[in-house]
């Protein structure tokens, strides 16, 4: 009797070559994404039909999302961690690097502004070389180094 | 017709493990079958190459996934047990392309199998699904049929203890041919 190959996509593999690293990477966060849903459910002690209730969505809709059917779009896990009332999908941050003295007394000095400053930060005031204060914005998760 | 149930070695991660059924006939497991006719599919079809090969790398990054995890949830296969048994018959892709139904282009490549426990999965055969429901499907009726057969006399046969399953492993599959009626 022949012997089980040893890599079972050892000849489609010579014919169409790897699996792209992006399907492997979707497929990887897909799969994390459903099995973060399917805990908190579980921790949370709610089935899908209440999960059904409380989106305000029939359950066969929640059943596809839940069950890996349909893609998950951002609205999608928005209103689902809305609903479970935590984060499924969390997005690593930018750290950002200040100095103990910037830190300590929540300035900052020119040349060390965070680019996503915008997005992320509280007024603070800017000391300017001449002495006087204006006011810039302090990332919120700014540390000190 | 028997059966029998063969390892899947070449998959990396050991925490789950793979098998699939191989029928007397066949000097080859199902899981082996599909593969190697998908290769013969796509050779001798170059206008299809690059939408069979999108199919079959979907189909592969589903298994890479599946076997690099502790263990696998039931919502990350698609249920396609029989109603009213105690079949365990399910499929991968979960989610599908929504192309035009009758469309020769199907709703792409679909593989049976069933689960034997979280860290187990026996694997069957595929083929492009072309209509909704399985049953109603000429490419794929027969595998549905064939996962969810094989899924109940290895059931049968696990509490019969003629196959015993221990931990992430099948045990006595070389000893053990499963009746399997066609």
């Amino acid at each position: 009797m022949k012997r089980e190959i040893t890599n079972p996509f050892m000849n489609i593999e010579e014919e169409i070559g790897s699996v792209p690293i992006h399907l492997d990477i979707y497929h990887k966060k897909s799969m994390d994404i459903l099995d973060r849903i399917h805990l908190l459910m579980q921790e949370k002690n709610i089935n899908q039909k209440e999960l059904a209730e409380i989106l305000g969505k029939k359950e066969s809709e929640v059943s596809k999302w839940i069950n890996g059917v349909q893609n998950f779009t951002i609205k999608t896990i928005s209103k689902l961690e809305a609903a479970l009332e935590t984060e499924i999908l969390v997005v690593k941050k930018p750290e950002m690097k200040f100095s103990a003295f910037e830190a300590r007394f929540g300035v900052i000095f020119p040349g060390s502004i965070c680019k996503h400053l915008e997005a992320c930060a509280t007024p603070v005031n800017h000391f300017t070389p001449a002495g006087t204060s204006t006011t810039v914005l302090l990332p919120s998760h700014a540390s000190a180094i | 017709m028997t059966a029998r149930i063969v390892k899947l070695g070449g998959f990396a991660s050991s925490a789950v493990n793979f098998y699939s059924f191989q029928f007397e006939d066949s000097h080859i497991s199902e899981f082996q079958d599909f593969f190697d006719r998908w290769k013969k599919i796509i050779q001798s079809s170059p206008n299809d190459f690059n939408r069979y090969k999108r199919d079959i790398n979907k189909i592969r990054a589903y298994l890479n996934n599946l076997k690099s995890r502790t263990e696998i949830g039931s919502h990350l296969l698609k249920d396609e047990a029989l109603k009213d048994t105690n079949s365990t018959a399910i499929a991968i892709p979960t989610h599908y392309d929504h192309r035009k139904k009758g469309s020769s282009a199907g709703f792409g490549l679909r593989l049976y199998g069933f689960q034997v426990s979280p860290q187990i999965i026996v694997w069957g055969n595929g083929n492009n699904k072309s209509e909704v429901d399985a049953r109603n499907c000429a490419n794929v009726r027969k595998f549905f049929y064939d996962a969810n057969y094989m899924s109940m006399v290895t059931q049968e046969a696990i509490s019969s203890r003629k196959l015993i399953v221990f931990k992430n492993e099948i045990l006595h599959i070389n000893k053990h041919s499963l009746k399997f009626e066609v």
